[in-house]
């Protein structure tokens, strides 16, 4: 039976504020997954803290809904006990790139198979508007008032330079784009990292709907996203043109498919056998 | 029970052999010891070794400290019979105040009045390697006690495998101190008794047989960050992985090696993660969510002495009241500590299952001393443990018209499933959450949620296993210690017995829940006095026993230097208060 929307529907209110990107991304991600034929048993979403993070309560879907920046911990070990599953990570960029950033390096080592959306705004929107690692240098905010004396991350690039196998950058506005995105993060076999930019309508006021409509761009078909050097001018490039689209692709194993290999798996269905201990003995005489 | 009730203290009937082996960190201090332990138990006898090391790859002083006899003998002693001295400063540190006795092997031409006639470090040299005078103190050690050639011959054979040209230089090094201390006249007073050779001892350290109680409690999945003292659980768990098909992660940092931990048994698997003091610090958090979202986890802590970095490579038993309040808000934990070696097995083991059951935290707290204490032990026996997962089936689940992660029950535990085995959905939430797992903002809800867990801890409190008492209690003395401190405090209840000072024992492995049955306060109030022996600074256990209003306790025996207590120390500190 294939999948449909209905199987993903859910009661739970919605907490996100009127006209929130969110929105966007929670439409692009559930018809992404029926369009994959996903059944929602068979599709486990892992999150943090902060509103992003609670995309999953407002589906039909496997949920964790872990500690803040720690998602990525927690579905790489998800993966790795029920690589059955396919595994998404929704978190914001304070979650992805501040409190995760160490998880995120790693993640990018592992090349884990899983997908990490994140919801990107620039803003701590649920703690009331500070400065994310992607803010704009000399943003000012509450706890900026003289700007913020930080230059922005910029996540594409290290995760290009640091060999991650998929990176993708969509606007959560362009939904039919972002779904083309989502759909080929998930069926890349290795760590695909998504970055949606999306407005944060209540704490930022230059960083609107209209400004992104100005500044994205998609990459054509004449883009090819698998030459490492040429992703990163792309993403360095100074000036107010954003791209949109696969930026850089490569092939390696993924992690869950090299440490699974010869190991009896899922681990979620191993039962217990206390003599196996006994059988390591022979180590120990 | 106790396992030496005649034990004389110097020389009696029972051989009480202690070998010290000392020099710099990277000299083979570590596999001598463990040549040396392993050919004891291979020949029918039982060894005990305990390790004092800095904190460094190279150089330094360090020793082993191997005990060998008929019987088993668990106790940290210091007495000396052989000294080994690698370097002249481990010469200067240990080898005056010797008994008349000892003998001194050295590895060079330092002076002292009882060393032996030859040195280690030449006859290294003759055999091809100065590297192999590990082999050449193997050697003559094993010939003082009297130890067959041929055993000692095949450890060789066994930790070079795969060098042929390793294997023909130790052969050469080990049967030229085996030679030389043949030669030796007074060589026969090392001798150790005959035995039969009993083929299915272990020689196994604390931390290796916590990793193999993991294993039979059916671990699946661990990620930890290395830390001293706790390294040799991940160490070992990743050895054996190719034959137990148990996934080791190391992850990039403790506070991902609990979350790691958290979602790997979300999804089914029997996760477990070990670290120290300073690691556990990081995944406190981690711990809250456990205990919010309601998952198994099993934590070994081998505990060093702190604050923040403390000294790393060294022991203490400071981390019990630490453990007991960690982690934000109120949730339901089980705390165990190991008595020894024999023990971490069936503890850990037994951990795994009452973690899924109850779905809680399972705490497995040994220290320096335990991880790196190696015994002789008889093997370790798996009759009766739990086989069972605790976990809904997939029919079941599909049976269901909607599953409910956090159904409302009367114990508070709520059956559990784990995604991707029905067409249900799990949902699982840090949030405070409904019934379904979903994040909720209602004070109905948020009340009879929170309800739900403390009827869990209630169940959890249930969960208890008095102390061992050993001894008559009305009247005497009553001392009392946990962990690690077992067989030291045991064996100076014999030596202290010997002298006419009795007192009983009471140990705790089971560190929490504790009993409220009463028992442990009646047990107290009929002892002359309590006495809590703890290796710590903040009187760990003494304070919970007060707090808890289980006992009031007259007096502690602390120790604050990062080394254990000995049964010489004990003796003496006890006996001066009783």
């Amino acid at each position: 039976m294939a999948a449909t929307l209905d199987d993903y529907k859910s009661d739970v209110e919605i907490a996100w504020c009127p006209g929130c990107g969110n929105f966007g991304i929670l439409d692009a991600v559930k018809r992404t997954l029926v369009e994959l034929d996903l059944p929602p048993h068979k599709v486990l979403i892992c999150s943090g803290i902060g509103q992003a993070p609670k995309l999953p309560h407002y589906m039909h879907v496997n949920t964790f809904d872990g500690l803040h920046g720690r998602e990525v911990a927690s579905a790489t070990a998800a993966k790795l006990a029920a690589d059955d599953l396919v595994v998404i990570v929704h978190a914001g960029d304070g979650g992805a790139y501040g409190e995760g950033g160490n998880h995120f390096l790693h993640a990018i080592r592992r090349n884990i198979d899983i997908t990490l959306i994140v919801h990107d705004n620039r803003t701590y929107g649920l703690t009331k508007g500070q400065a994310s690692p992607t803010a704009d240098e000399g943003s000012v905010t509450k706890l900026q008032p003289r700007g913020l004396a930080m230059h922005p991350m910029n996540p594409l690039a290290l995760a290009i330079s640091q060999s991650c196998s998929f990176v993708a950058q969509g606007m959560s506005a362009r939904t039919e784009h972002l779904i083309g995105l989502l759909k080929a993060a998930i069926q890349h076999k290795g760590f695909s990292l998504v970055n949606v930019l999306q407005p944060c309508v209540t704490w930022d006021k230059v960083h609107t709907y209209k400004y992104y409509e100005e500044h994205c761009y998609e990459l054509g078909p004449d883009y090819s996203p698998t030459d490492r050097m040429k992703a990163l001018e792309l993403v360095l490039a100074p000036g107010p043109k954003i791209p949109l689209g696969i930026i850089y692709t490569e092939h390696r194993p993924s992690y869950n498919e090299v440490v699974l290999k010869d190991v009896p798996h899922p681990l979620r269905d191993r039962g217990i056998s206390p003599e196996s201990a006994t059988r390591l003995f022979p180590h120990f005489r | 029970m106790l396992l030496f009730v005649n034990l004389n203290y110097s020389w009696g009937h029972i051989m009480d052999l202690n070998i010290r082996i000392t020099g710099a960190a990277g000299q083979g201090i570590q596999t001598a010891s463990d040549m040396l332990g392993r050919a004891v138990t291979r020949a029918g006898l039982f060894a005990y070794s305990y390790n004092d090391a800095e904190s460094r790859i190279r150089g330094g002083l360090n020793f082993a400290h191997l005990r060998c006899s008929d019987k088993p003998a668990m106790g940290v002693s210091d007495k000396i019979d052989i000294l080994v001295a690698f370097t002249q400063s481990a010469l200067n540190e240990f080898g005056p105040g010797l008994a008349h006795a000892a003998v001194v092997l050295t590895s060079g031409d330092w002076a002292h009045p009882r060393r032996a006639p030859y040195q280690l470090g030449p006859l290294a040299t003759q055999a091809g390697s100065a590297k192999a005078v590990t082999a050449v103190t193997f050697g003559a050690v094993g010939a003082m006690m009297g130890l067959e050639r041929d055993i000692l011959l095949k450890i060789i054979r066994e930790t070079f495998a795969g060098d042929n040209k390793l294997i023909e230089i130790n052969i050469n090094a080990l049967n030229s101190g085996y030679d030389a201390a043949s030669n030796r006249d007074s060589s026969a007073r090392f001798r150790m008794p005959a035995a039969e050779k009993i083929a299915g001892r272990l020689w196994i350290s604390g931390g290796e047989a916590v990793a193999l109680g993991a294993v039979a409690g059916g671990v699946s999945f661990y990620a930890g960050y290395p830390m001293s003292p706790s390294t040799s659980i991940i160490t070992s768990l990743a050895s054996w992985s190719n034959e137990t098909g148990v996934v080791v992660e190391q992850a990039e940092d403790e506070v991902a090696a609990i979350n790691m931990v958290a979602g790997a048994s979300y999804a089914g698997a029997r996760a477990m993660t070990a670290t120290s003091g300073g690691g556990f610090a990081l995944m406190v958090e981690g711990l809250s969510l456990i205990g919010m979202i309601e998952v198994p986890a099993v934590i070994a802590l081998a505990q060093r002495p702190g604050p923040a970095t403390g000294l790393p490579t060294r022991t203490a038993q400071g981390d019990l009241n630490f453990v007991r309040h960690a982690g934000h808000g109120a949730f339901a934990r089980i705390i165990l500590a190991p008595r020894n070696v024999h023990d971490c097995f069936g503890l850990t083991a037994r951990a795994f299952d009452m973690a899924e059951k109850y779905q809680v935290p399972v705490i497995i707290m040994t220290d320096q001393l335990l991880q790196d204490s190696y015994a002789t032990v008889e093997p370790f026996t798996v009759n009766g443990f739990p086989t069972a997962r605790h976990l809904l089936y997939g029919d079941q689940l599909n049976a269901m018209d909607k599953y409910r992660r956090y159904a409302q029950t009367e114990s508070g535990i709520s059956p559990m499933a784990a995604p991707g085995v029905s067409k249900q959905v799990v949902v699982v939430d840090s949030d405070e959450h409904d019934e379904d797992g979903h994040l909720i903002e209602s004070a109905e809800i948020a009340h009879r949620m929170a309800g739900k867990r403390m009827r869990k801890a209630e169940t959890v409190m249930r969960l208890t296993e008095a102390p061992l008492i050993e001894g008559e209690v009305l009247g005497r003395p009553l001392v009392v210690s946990w962990g690690s401190a077992y067989e030291t405090v045991a064996e100076a209840r014999s030596v202290l017995a010997g002298s006419g000072k009795q007192f009983a024992h009471m140990h705790f492995h089971w560190m929490w829940p504790l009993p409220r049955d009463g028992k442990i306060a009646g047990a107290m109030s009929d002892a002359s006095s309590v006495i809590v022996v703890e290796n710590n600074v903040g009187c760990d256990l003494e304070s919970i026993l007060r707090e808890t209003a289980v006992a009031e306790v007259d007096r502690t025996i602390n120790k604050m230097d990062g080394r254990p207590f000995t049964v010489a120390e004990l003796v003496e500190k006890l006996g001066e208060v009783m």
